[in-house]
């Protein structure tokens, strides 16, 4: 977060309290990003397929057969994932576990960590045009 | 409060002696009364009310002139953030729902109150096989029973009085991308049932069932095998991945014996990668119910590049059509025509655009309704976009019943003006696995300025448009003509709404929460009709707009409920065990 964004948010934030908004505008802004955990063993924290042109093509086949159907190529009945802002194990784990209440499945069993790697070097190889 | 517990359980028990003892005849719903299901004013028995699927009711209580003064009796949650999309079935004083997941619930119709309720656990990894959400259409009533499609692909009767399972059968592997969502249908003693999974290579088929055993018929693909009639329309082993899902319910017609089934897209999408006809996906067909061989079938969309679906079921209505009786299907389609067939023969009578600017097609052959493709708007495996298409592949029609009156002639028809992009892919990377999306293209639906939803009145004898009512965003609700010249409709705005059948002036409106893409029904209890409609997006919908998600059930009647009728609560009043315990004594 840049200095410009921080003093914009601050003082939207004394604005908020001065007009008697919800304080917790500015409670947000400072809580640390919550980590979800799970029990999965993962054989990798960070994408070991980053730069492996074999993986990454085989990414973009197991991309079109599973993430197809609702992430298409931009995005559709689901969010253009090349946008996303969930990076490495943060976008790993909600494709383990899905996401509650959207209809985005929990992947865990159907595909293997290697291929979730391998799709996720792919959406980073081919980044939002 | 031990006092209101007791009296609690009483009132239970005295409802459940109530139910056994009303009218129930001993061998429950028989095929005589669906047969006859118009002439039961009262109920709601079939998926489109009556086998011929007008969802049209002949009750007149509540007219034009007073259904200003409708109003919500009673509401319940159905326990969903998930989309809802059933026609609720009434029967006996019961009423029963489906909820997301092939949940099943059944409700006193008079109140409330749950009976029951049906929650099968959905496999781990059942999701990934689900392109439209978890929904589900509804049940179907027979004997003593009540069936559901399971979204794992299993038909599953349950005992009315319980709930409990009287028997299960597997229609497939879900694992194999095969899943169901539509109601089941029940003809001459069997049990109908469709799948879904047209995006994941399933080869289409319908299954039929002993109604009482469970005990399988017959199974009929859609798609033929080399060798059969029609499988010369499928170059080298296309046929086994062709596509041609069954995810919706049919119509019957027991005059002439014949049960007619809607079929979806051809897969993979890439129309230029199995050339042919593609038989009989996109198409009506009509069986013989007792050995289910395909007696004719007519094909909206031969080789079909633009997943336009032809699942909605048709109408089956007897017209006159320039002076000449005709026992016709009526079909509003998702490549943007209302179709209307002679259903003896599956000959095309003509067809008329139901939304504007269709482009995929030149026009249609007036005897044989062929359409000429416009060569320009067919995608091709070839990396290249195509667009603007005309209309998107949600249609025209979607999967949402239209309505149609018989006593005027007129079909209440939704549609949605929208267009779409497709890209094919390139054909290294469109390659079959079981249960992977094998869709092999990339769309997008595209807006045209203006209201995307329409409600369209056509009077089918004259082939004339008589009135519209536009909303903004698309509509994917299903549509109840009364004979008292109402239309109920609602709208992904949260409207449930009534309009004049005559003119389609809006006479009333009702925001229940959330978008609203199921059908609604109509049904008499104790002297007054009631109009039921469940309430929250999900599916198709929600994926191009946000709104508040909530699935819940709205019944409207034109009095409130007194306090003797609805009772002393639609759940229980026992505290969770432990959480709430009396004080205890000294």
């Amino acid at each position: 977060m840049n200095e410009y964004l921080i003093r914009l948010l601050a003082a939207g934030a004394v604005l908020a309290l001065l007009s008697g908004a919800p304080q917790a505008v500015f409670a947000q802004a400072h809580q640390p990003p919550k980590v979800e955990t799970d029990d999965y063993a993962w054989q990798h924290v960070a994408n070991p397929y980053g730069d492996d042109a074999e993986a990454i093509e085989q990414g973009r086949s197991l991309y079109r057969r599973t993430c197809y159907i609702c992430h298409l190529d931009a995005g559709g009945r689901g969010p253009n994932l090349r946008k996303s802002a969930l990076k490495g194990q943060d976008f790993m784990r909600v494709v383990l576990n899905g996401k509650k209440n959207t209809q985005m499945p929990a992947w865990k069993g159907k595909l293997s960590e290697e291929d979730m790697w391998k799709i996720l070097a792919y959406l980073e190889a081919s980044p939002a045009k | 409060m031990k006092m209101a517990s007791l009296s609690f359980r009483s009132a239970g028990a005295a409802l459940l002696a109530a139910l056994l003892a009303a009218g129930v005849h001993a061998a429950g719903v028989s095929d005589t009364d669906l047969v006859k299901a118009d002439a039961n004013k009262a109920e709601w028995l079939i998926y489109g009310r009556t086998y011929d699927n007008q969802r049209f009711s002949p009750l007149t209580q509540i007219t034009t002139k007073n259904v200003s003064q409708l109003r919500p009796v009673w509401a319940m949650s159905l326990g969903t953030l998930d989309g809802v999309e059933a026609t609720p079935l009434i029967n006996d004083g019961v009423m029963y729902v489906t909820s997301a997941y092939s949940n099943v619930f059944a409700f006193n119709a008079r109140n409330g109150r749950q009976l029951w309720k049906y929650a099968p656990k959905p496999p781990e990894g059942l999701g990934t096989v689900l392109c439209c959400g978890p929904v589900n259409r509804g049940t179907a009533i027979y004997g003593e029973l009540v069936y559901v499609l399971t979204l794992d692909a299993r038909l599953v009767a349950l005992k009315k009085a319980t709930g409990e399972v009287a028997w299960e059968q597997s229609l497939g592997d879900w694992k194999a991308g095969i899943s169901a969502t539509g109601a089941p249908y029940v003809v001459k003693g069997m049990v109908i049932a469709g799948i879904a999974g047209g995006e994941y290579g399933v080869r289409g088929y319908l299954k039929a069932f002993d109604a009482a055993s469970g005990a399988p018929k017959w199974t009929t693909y859609t798609v033929p095998e080399p060798g059969e009639p029609g499988g010369d329309t499928w170059p080298g082993e296309t046929w086994k991945t062709g596509g041609g899902a069954t995810w919706q319910s049919g119509a019957f017609d027991p005059e002439l014996n014949l049960l007619y089934w809607g079929t979806g897209n051809p897969g993979s999408w890439n129309s230029d990668l199995r050339k042919g006809d593609n038989k009989w996906t996109a198409s009506l067909i009509a069986l013989n119910p007792d050995d289910g061989k395909i007696a004719w079938g007519f094909q909206y969309t031969p080789n079909d590049g633009w997943d336009y679906d032809g699942n909605n079921a048709p109408v089956l209505a007897d017209i006159s059509i320039d002076g000449k009786k005709v026992k016709a299907a009526l079909q509003t389609n998702r490549n943007g025509f209302f179709y209307v067939l002679d259903r003896t023969s599956g000959k095309f009578i003509y067809a008329e655009p139901t939304v504007e600017g269709i482009n995929w097609t030149t026009g249609l052959d007036p005897v044989t309704g062929r359409p000429a493709i416009n060569e320009a708007m067919r995608p091709l495996a070839d990396g290249k976009p195509v667009l603007p298409i005309v209309p998107g592949l949600e249609g025209g029609t979607n999967w949402f019943p239209m309505a149609y009156s018989p006593a005027t002639g007129v079909a209440f028809v939704p549609t949605n003006q929208w267009a779409m992009a497709l890209t094919g892919h390139l054909p290294k990377d469109i390659v079959y696995e079981p249960g992977k999306v094998y869709m092999g293209m990339d769309y997008k639906m595209h807006t045209q300025g203006g209201a995307i939803g329409h409600l369209k009145a056509f009077d089918v004898a004259k082939r004339k448009w008589l009135w519209q009512i536009d909303s903004p965003l698309p509509l994917f609700a299903g549509v109840l003509a009364t004979k008292s010249g109402l239309v109920f409709t609602g709208d992904q705005l949260g409207f449930f709404w009534a309009a004049d059948a005559k003119t389609g002036k809006l006479l009333w409106k009702f925001q229940t929460g959330s978008g609203i893409n199921a059908s609604p029904v109509t049904y008499e209890l104790d002297g007054k009709q009631y109009v039921a409609i469940l309430s929250g997006v999900g599916g198709d919908p929600s994926f191009y707009f946000a709104q508040p998600k909530s699935g819940m059930l709205w019944v409207f009647g034109l009095d409130n409920l007194t306090a003797d009728a609805a009772g002393e609560g639609a759940w229980g009043v026992e505290p969770i065990e432990g959480a709430l315990t009396p004080v205890p004594s000294k």
